[in-house]
């Protein structure tokens, strides 16, 4: 540390001095600064290097090795891949996990898309425009815990949902939503599309009020409107926004609705909403497979790494053309 | 920004000369400057009005059904379950003095530990990769920043060991440190980019002055990030406020559960109380609606962080 620290500005004040330009005492003045900043800069940077090292870094490293053992949170033997293969690919319930999964992310384009048809309608709307951002952006601040308490007494066999229904005629449809398998886990789909619904809304709509304004003048001038406004001015123009909502979106699909899962069904009935993520939790703090949970937190950081490469690609694309 | 404009200027041109209508540097139309004068026809008058009133029913319409779940809670934490519907602050009054206030004094001190490990250590970092770059500044921060696509999962079942090695699982000051720790690669990523939007002219004239480093970012840079450390430590208060995952694990004794976890347990028992739960998750939620209320704009400016260049 403390001979690297040296070495640069001593290189840098050989070439000074060798430069005829340079006077003596600028340049070693000048390398006192930029060794003082050097200085600075490292003991700046420690504090957070250390913390992220200890608290993400090694777990993280520590979780890959343990992936790959018998690991029963004191002792571990080494098994290659058999968490992977017999723990997470061949497992009875894999099947219907990865589903839930892909279901959840695969609804994500569709909320997205009808976000931004609402955050046009918005950006077009004048009348109660405050009023408006402020209640769809309002869920952001409610939690999954509340959310999900919230919803599922909504959707309970003796909730306000099924009494609505009974009270317009369609007595029939009401159920204990969350009882079935399939039920279940649209119901899981629909809240969690409601959750950044509004989200979505608001982050496309300041998308849309802060693009150029000219564009869209000019375009209304030469008689664009309507759908043909929408896809080919407004879309172009937000696409940057579009993609953030569907990365964000679908990276919270994919890693952050634990919380919304356990408060409203607990995985079940079954597995039938049990995604990749909670997996992780069920398979480790319910059945003390501690390195089975391991080999899913991988799993989940392999996903959330082609995410970042989607984006990343996509992002390149756009600045190219 | 000029990429993006000429990006559309292309996509238009390519479509006009494909669509019926005139040309782009057609002369202005009358139709057009009918629209302007207001001399519209009466068809394009009604279908306007149509469209307007249409906009604004399915706009109240989708805001009545985000607020509805909300609203809900309010009158089943105020009313009696016993098909009266009557006022009552009974369920009020059993939440305040039932077990919550203790949970969310935890989840306060959890959340403020955070958010000054957050906003010391990253502001520190985030100064010194922009302004104070030193040999292998550049790959150090390129790590911190990749670590924001590390989940939690990936490392939460090997810290919770770690925590339990230690004797921390309980610990409330350490769990804060942890949620300070998982938003550090966040907010480094943001308050860097602050940072560097910001003329290194200032530091050097500081310097040349006679200034120190410490004394540059205390007294020049950390004042010019106050907007930047609000949007940040706003972001981190609702993330750790809200979070389940973490609690659940780390902060299982009964006296020092956060708000989610009572909550989230409360759902469980037997005696489940719809106006109590209502009531427990209303005052939950109520510190972040007010911070949400105060910072709406600062919220919306952090999740946008990624979109700008």
């Amino acid at each position: 540390m403390t001979v690297d620290l040296r070495r640069a500005p001593a290189e840098k004040a050989v070439a000074w001095r060798r430069s005829p330009a340079g006077p003596p005492r600028a340049s070693q003045k000048r390398q006192t600064v930029i060794r003082q900043r050097q200085y600075w800069g490292r003991l700046f940077v420690l504090p957070a290097v250390v913390l992220v090292s200890l608290l993400i870094i090694v777990p993280s490293i520590q979780g890959l090795y343990y992936s790959f053992t018998n690991w029963n949170g004191r002792s571990a033997t080494w098994v290659g891949l058999d968490n992977y293969i017999n723990g997470i690919f061949l497992s009875p319930d894999f099947a219907r996990i990865a589903l839930n999964s892909v279901c959840v992310v695969l609804s994500v384009p569709f909320g997205v898309a009808l976000s931004v048809i609402v955050a046009n309608l918005l950006a077009n709307n004048l009348w109660g425009r405050a009023w408006f951002r402020g209640i769809y952006f309002l869920p952001i601040a409610l939690s999954w815990v509340v959310i999900g308490i919230t919803f599922a007494y909504l959707l309970s066999g003796r909730g306000p949902i099924n009494g609505l229904l009974s009270s317009v005629g369609l007595g029939m449809f009401s159920q204990d939503w969350l009882g079935g398998e399939t039920s279940a886990l649209i119901s899981i789909i629909l809240v969690f599309n409601w959750s950044y619904f509004g989200i979505n809304v608001v982050l496309l709509f300041t998308g849309m009020t802060t693009a150029d304004a000219s564009i869209t003048e000019a375009a209304r001038l030469d008689g664009a409107h309507g759908v043909k406004m929408f896809f080919n001015i407004v879309i172009p123009q937000v696409r940057r926004y579009v993609e953030l909502c569907l990365i964000l979106t679908m990276a919270a699909a994919i890693t952050s609705i634990f919380a919304l899962i356990y408060t409203m069904t607990s995985g079940g009935p079954g597995v039938s909403t049990t995604t990749l993520e909670y997996a992780l939790y069920t398979r480790s703090f319910s059945l003390g497979h501690f390195s089975q949970g391991a080999a899913f937190g991988i799993l989940l950081f392999l996903i959330s790494l082609v995410f970042a490469v989607v984006r990343l690609r996509a992002g390149v694309k756009a600045d190219d053309d | 920004m000029t990429d993006r404009n000429s990006t559309i200027e292309t996509d238009t041109s390519n479509d006009v000369p494909l669509s019926a209508t005139p040309p782009r540097v057609a002369p202005p139309r009358s139709s057009s400057a009918a629209h302007r004068t207001g001399g519209r026809r009466v068809g394009d008058r009604i279908s306007a009005l149509f469209s307007t009133g249409l906009t604004r029913i399915v706009l109240v319409g989708l805001a009545a059904g985000t607020i509805a779940p909300l609203v809900f809670m309010v009158f089943k934490s105020l009313t009696k379950q016993d098909g009266t519907n009557a006022v009552t602050f009974d369920a009020w009054a059993a939440v305040l003095n039932g077990k919550l206030p203790q949970a969310g004094l935890i989840s306060l001190q959890v959340s403020v530990i955070a958010i000054l490990v957050i906003l010391s250590i990253a502001t520190l970092a985030a100064f010194g990769f922009a302004k104070l770059s030193f040999t292998g500044s550049q790959p150090i921060m390129a790590t911190i920043i990749v670590l924001m696509l590390v989940p939690g999962q990936t490392f939460i079942i090997t810290e919770y060991f770690n925590f339990s090695h230690l004797g921390l699982i309980g610990n409330i000051p350490a769990v804060g440190v942890l949620y300070g720790v998982t938003q550090i690669p966040f907010a480094t990523f943001i308050l860097t980019n602050f940072f560097r939007a910001i003329p290194d002219e200032l530091v050097e004239a500081a310097i040349i002055d006679g200034a120190s480093y410490p004394r540059v970012f205390w007294s020049i840079f950390l004042p010019l990030a106050r907007p930047a450390m609000v949007t940040v430590g706003v972001l981190a208060f609702i993330g750790v406020w809200n979070d389940l995952l973490i609690a659940l694990l780390f902060l299982p004794t009964p006296g020092s559960r956060t708000l989610s976890v009572v909550m989230a347990g409360a759902q469980d028992t037997r005696t489940f109380d719809v106006s109590q739960v209502m009531a427990g998750s209303l005052l939950s939620a109520i510190p972040c609606i007010i911070v949400y209320v105060i910072f709406q704009r600062q919220i919306a400016v952090g999740l946008t962080a990624g979109t700008g260049k």
